[in-house]
């Protein structure tokens, strides 16, 4: 499948932070989770650990959260993506990190051309989701549409895959 | 075709894809698969180039882009190397550096004049006089210089790409196949890297006739082809090494950025040209170009050849020429190579005179003869082509740049790296491996002990497999009485010169190459550099390491600059209110990485626009996307003695959904930061920074929370957050419409923060004063603020409002006497300079910078004052960092500027000296042009010093702004 | 370019992170002289050495502690920068 970008349109972002964040992580059936990683919980829908007191929460209905444990949460606007395709190809032009090292499962936090961004690894062959702060998204999108578009090393691998 | 040779067994060309070009407006004719140097040479076209000062004729020498001698011109391509570019169907070169035609040059008379351009000519020429230096930089602009740029040109990026393994292989030779092969069987990720279309180097080119390896070889390519683990980047080059196994690997796409974590260096070695008088007659060629030329594009290097060897390599390219059916005239053997290949060659009816030397070539346009002498008799022998086989130096740029010590080894008379850094592995000829089979060894080994140490694991004593005989000439120069003993080729540099530089005291490596210009050609000395430090070390009495020799530095070929450039990441940051300002075609700014509307073109000019956004907001209401401040949660147990520790004003008793202006200095007293506090409770607060320092601030914030050991969280809330000032004295009405919320003085009094439904969306809305005017900053989650804006557009109709940018606010802050931090002050100027006492509050036990500060209090000497401008001339208006001048001395400069129209003059702010900081007093600013215009010291706020208009009771308002109006 | 090992990132560029200058405490500011307090804020000695440094990690945000020698900069410990640190230095 040839290489494509596109904006996603999720639910709303939360930003977590506080204690005892795990009986929330319980309530998706995700308490297992490892900092760094997240899980799927319906299309567009996802709960990810990015500290033992943090999690984002893209979900549909709402979190409560306890101000007895000093829990706080925010609204994120994140610029969303889904990279479709060999998304690897595409990231090797703009990010330096060395993908090797990360597995299904993981979410990734990055730098990726000059800004930051929040990955989530998928399954082999799946859409690649990735997201950054939402005054940057306009710059993002059109920074990897014209590296798609123009690109000599990813018109080459084009031709190869077909 | 005539010196095209029947189908050979590894050949690159495709037989079935002929394909036409044209050269100097020639038709020529070849195969898909040829470079444009081997289909001219199949058709017998042996003048390829003409040479850099003196025009000679060039043809084949490294065959290898070891030299320029075949340097073409395309239409939109300067410098094409014709010696390894693929040739296209249709495709137009040309010679460089002509003048006329490459057949008849007219340049070559610069050669009779040759005697007058001595060594060293263009260094002394720019040296002096200086005078001539014009002159002379137009005469040796037009005479010298290679390919033309075309001018018309369009600016072209290539994109770079990162790309990560565990072995990087330099060189798909003998040994770095083998090297690939043992590292990729530890189960680490391999990069195989190769200059050349295919892989295969010196085996497939050197031992294309060696029944014996034709096994080997095949199996190697296949295992490399079978190995998932081992990726192969073919006809890329590796351009420079860089730190912690970085390489710079130059592709026809773009440049590859391939991270390692252990390199094998097999890049082998380049075959260097011996020296003696007509070298450079197109037919004298290196032993190697002539089997490359045989081997990938069965081309004959010439009909009838005679071999000059100093080792075996010289004797298998012999049989290999016997082999396709060309005639050796004789091998030139400079000592007594082994019996064993003596006696093969004469088996063969080859000829071999041992102890040879050689004299000359000679030929009008190519080669003719070769002159030679054994035991003093000389000899000579009709012939088309010389083969010159004398000897090797390291292809060592990877292993030079990565840092490696050579040394030189008097048993193969070749530089031998001797000590490499941590991780750095080279194998095969470039460490003076010159048995076949010893160098498949040498890469076996080189690339476990690659895997092995990069996988932390102890690796293995590696075994010497060097030569024990030379494979090069210790000196392969023969003087010729009447010179002409070409050295490097690229710059015409003859012995002669190198003697001459020398005799006059450049005789330090570094003094000659500089003097001399050797190895300074295009390519970089990879023909002469080592004859060139054979000569130093000869002429000075010293040996090969006392003479020492250049870095090759990156990078190993030219490499397009747009190859270098990449692509351009320029961040660009939006607000969420980015499509209102579209929408009515604002005029943006740059404000760090921020697009920022400058003003909203409604008049004439721009001018008149930013008056008319200003009128607005003194006369009824306008409203500004404050988005691109950086906005700041803190919350948690320990807030209250955070926020206390970061800002200079005390915050630990502000009341709950109190505002207050929150200023920070460094540890050394200087104002960094300025912005509002508001406390949502006990243990939250909400804080704003300056629109560039929101990333400092916040990084330096989480710094300070984990020194102190505090218990709280603070968050970036910068582009999560939409923001916007609502001022004028209408703004209340406007607002009104759009909440709940109580806004009577009472209800929601100056300088209070209250958190409501604005546009039926969750607002944090502060009544501040930035503007001088009553207002409300207006804060909302990202993904509303611009529906919250569109509503206060939309109620703000009935009251003439204005969107207002940056310039507007700049004038209604600047009547206000409100400092931008960054613009009003420097990178040294602390709360006292800028005139903000009453925000230090040096009662708090604790925060940063307080001991700077303590200090500077009875220290100051500079102040920011208002001031107006005396003059009422138009054309006398001092700009932004015009100097204020007393008796000839600076005493300060102009920070802020403008025409105040509700004041009726221009006011500016100025950091003075103290000493003339009095209100009323005189000062005089010089403008740019060096005038000075007078002005005089005035209290701020300029503009409503009671501030009475930011804190309205109806009555008050109404009067001020009627004498506003 | 260098890259980093960090505890939960992986191994990351040098160029994800921000240098934070050097670990170091930070005198008493109630009992502290004014030559003490001017050598912490302005006076450094650049001799090469093993320091301990504060380095940002801007997409996480996480702050982290690298010990590297300034000679040969090699990074030989990277750990996160627990609270209070510094009162340990």
């Amino acid at each position: 499948m040839s290489l494509q970008i596109s904006q996603k349109n999720v639910p709303g972002l939360l930003h977590l932070r506080g204690k005892k964040l795990n009986e929330i992580l319980a309530s998706f059936d995700a308490a297992d989770l490892q900092v760094f990683q997240y899980k799927s919980l319906a299309e567009n829908q996802f709960v990810a650990k990015l500290g033992e007191e943090e999690l984002y929460v893209c979900a549909d209905g709402s979190v409560s959260v306890s101000t007895e444990h000093n829990q706080y949460a925010f609204r994120r606007g994140d610029a969303i993506f889904e990279v479709a395709g060999n998304w690897k190809n595409l990231m090797a032009e703009v990010c330096i990190y060395d993908f090797r090292q990360s597995c299904p499962g993981d979410f990734l936090m990055v730098a990726m051309a000059g800004i930051s961004a929040w990955l989530l690894i998928p399954e082999e062959g799946k859409p690649l989701i990735l997201g950054c702060d939402p005054t940057f998204g306009h710059y993002l999108l059109e920074t990897l549409t014209k590296q798609i578009e123009t690109s000599p090393f990813l018109k080459t691998e084009r031709e190869n895959d077909d | 075709m005539k010196l095209r040779l029947s189908p050979q067994p590894l050949e690159w060309i495709d037989r079935k894809n002929p394909l036409t070009f044209t050269f100097e407006g020639k038709e020529v004719t070849g195969f898909a698969g040829d470079v444009a140097s081997s289909a001219l040479w199949s058709e017998g076209s042996k003048v390829l180039g003409r040479s850099f000062k003196y025009h000679r004729r060039r043809g084949l020498l490294s065959f290898a882009n070891h030299d320029v001698n075949a340097l073409f011109q395309a239409p939109d391509m300067p410098n094409v190397r014709g010696d390894v570019t693929p040739v296209q169907e249709g495709q137009m070169f040309t010679a460089v550096n002509t003048f006329g035609s490459l057949a008849s040059d007219k340049g070559s008379l610069v050669e009779l004049i040759g005697k007058f351009l001595p060594v060293g000519f263009y260094y002394r020429a720019f040296y002096s006089p200086k005078f001539l230096f014009p002159k002379w930089e137009r005469l040796i602009r037009e005479m010298a210089g290679l390919g033309k740029v075309d001018t018309s040109w369009t600016e072209s990026r290539q994109p770079k790409r990162y790309r990560h393994c565990d072995v990087a292989i330099i060189g798909a030779g003998p040994s770095g196949m083998a090297a690939a092969i043992a590292a990729a069987e530890q189960g680490v990720d391999v990069c195989l890297i190769d200059e050349n279309p295919y892989i295969g180097g010196s085996l497939d080119y050197q031992y294309v006739n060696e029944e014996a390896l034709s096994e080997t070889r095949s199996s190697l390519k296949s295992t490399i082809e079978s190995m998932a683990n081992i990726q192969v980047i073919a006809s890329a080059y590796v351009a420079g090494y860089y730190g912690d196994h970085w390489l710079a690997v130059n592709t026809d796409q773009g440049l590859i950025k391939l991270s390692a974590q252990s390199v094998v260096v097999a890049t082998g070695v380049f075959e260097q040209p011996a020296v003696f008088r007509n070298n450079d007659l197109p037919g004298v060629m290196n032993a190697s170009a002539a089997q490359r030329l045989m081997s990938r594009y069965a081309v004959a290097p010439c009909k009838e050849a005679v071999i000059l060897t100093a080792n075996p390599e010289g004797y298998r390219a012999a049989l290999d020429m016997h082999k396709n059916g060309l005639v050796v005239k004789a091998i030139l053997d400079t000592g007594s190579t082994d019996s064993e290949w003596v006696e093969q060659a004469r088996q063969s009816g080859i000829p071999v005179f041992e102890h040879a030397t050689i004299v000359e070539a000679s030929g009008r346009k190519a080669l003719q003869a070769v002159t030679f002498s054994v035991d003093g008799v000389a000899k000579q022998l009709a012939c088309d082509g010389l083969l010159m086989s004398v000897g090797w130096a390291p292809a060592g740029a990877p292993l030079y740049q990565a840092g490696t010590k050579f040394a030189y080894s008097h048993t193969l008379e070749q530089l031998l790296p001797v000590s490499l850094p941590e991780g750095v592995y080279a194998c095969g000829r470039i460490n003076g491996v010159f048995d076949i089979l010893d160098q498949f060894k040498d890469g076996e080994q080189a690339g476990l002990a690659a895997a092995l140490y990069m996988q932390g694991k102890e690796t293995p004593e590696l075994n010497d497999y060097a030569a024990q005989m030379a494979h090069s000439h210790p000196y392969p120069i023969w003087q010729h009485p009447k010179g002409k003993e070409f050295v490097d080729f690229d710059e015409d540099i003859q012995f002669k010169d190198l003697k001459g530089a020398i005799a006059q005291g450049f005789d330090n490596i570094e003094l000659m190459k500089r003097f001399s210009t050797i190895g300074m050609g295009p390519s970089q000395g990879k023909h002469s550099n080592m004859n060139g430090i054979r000569i130093l070390a000869k002429l000075t009495g010293k040996t090969i390491d006392q003479t020492g020799s250049t870095t090759a530095r990156p990078m190993f070929h030219p490499t397009p600059v747009s190859h270098l450039a990449g692509m351009r990441f320029r961040p660009e940051r939006l607000t969420p209110m980015h499509a209102f300002h579209q929408s009515v075609n604002a005029c943006f700014m740059e404000a760090g990485n921020w697009l920022r509307p400058e003003y909203y073109p409604s008049e004439a000019s721009r001018e008149a626009s930013i008056a008319a956004e200003v009128a607005a907001v003194r006369g009824s209401v306008g409203l500004i996307d404050v988005s691109t401040l950086g906005k700041l949660e803190v919350f948690g147990k320990d807030a209250v003695e955070l926020m206390d520790r970061l800002y200079t004003m005390r915050m630990s008793n502000m009341a709950i959904g109190a505002s207050r202006y929150a200023l920070m200095v460094d540890d050394s007293g200087v104002v960094i930061d300025d912005g509002v506090a508001v406390r949502y409770s006990d243990e939250h607060f909400y804080v704003t920074t300056t629109t560039s320092s929101s990333d400092s601030a916040y990084r330096m914030i989480q710094k300070k929370v984990i020194e102190w050991g505090l218990q709280v969280t603070v968050l970036n809330r910068t582009g999560q957050i939409g923001a916007m000032n609502l001022a004028g004295p209408n703004s209340r009405k406007i607002l009104s419409q759009l909440t709940d919320l109580d806004l009577s003085n009472e209800g929601f009094p100056y300088l209070v923060m209250r958190r409501a439904k604005v546009a039926g969306v969750d607002a944090t809305l502060i009544r501040v004063g930035f503007v001088g005017e009553l207002g409300y900053e207006i804060h909302v989650d990202s993904m509303d603020a611009l529906q919250v804006w569109d509503e206060l557009m939309r109620v703000g109709e009935a009251f003439s409002i204005k969107p207002f940018g940056v310039e507007a606010q700049r004038m209604l802050r600047l009547e206000k006497g409100h400092i931008i931090v960054g613009q009003d002050t420097d990178g040294l100027t602390n709360p006292f300079e800028a005139n903000m006492p009453w925000s230090v509050h040096f009662k708090k036990p604790y925060f940063l910078g307080k001991p700077s500060l303590m200090k500077l209090k009875n220290e100051q000497q500079r102040i920011l004052v208002g001031f107006e401008l005396l003059s009422a001339d138009r054309n006398a208006m001092p700009l932004e960092s015009n100097l204020l001048i007393e008796d000839g001395e600076m005493i300060g400069r102009v920070t802020s500027i403008g025409r105040s129209a509700a004041l009726g003059k221009v006011i500016g702010l100025a950091m003075i000296s103290i000493d003339y900081s009095k209100p009323d007093g005189e000062l005089h600013i010089k403008l740019s042009d060096g005038r000075l215009v007078k002005a005089k010291v005035v209290k701020t706020p300029f503009y409503d010093p009671d501030g009475l208009l930011q804190k309205p009771d109806e009555e008050v308002h109404n009067k001020e702004q009627g004498a506003a109006a | 370019m260098k890259f980093v090992t960090c505890p939960s990132l992986g191994r990351r560029a040098l160029s994800e992170f921000n240098y934070g200058g050097r670990l170091e405490r930070e005198p008493d500011q109630e009992t502290v002289s004014e030559k003490e307090w001017a050598d912490y804020v302005f006076y450094h000695n650049g001799a090469p050495k093993t320091q301990i440094e504060w380095w940002y990690h801007r997409p996480t945000g996480i702050w982290f502690l690298f010990e590297r020698n300034t000679l040969t900069d090699r990074i030989t410990k990277v750990d996160f920068a627990n609270k209070g640190i510094s009162n340990e230095a």
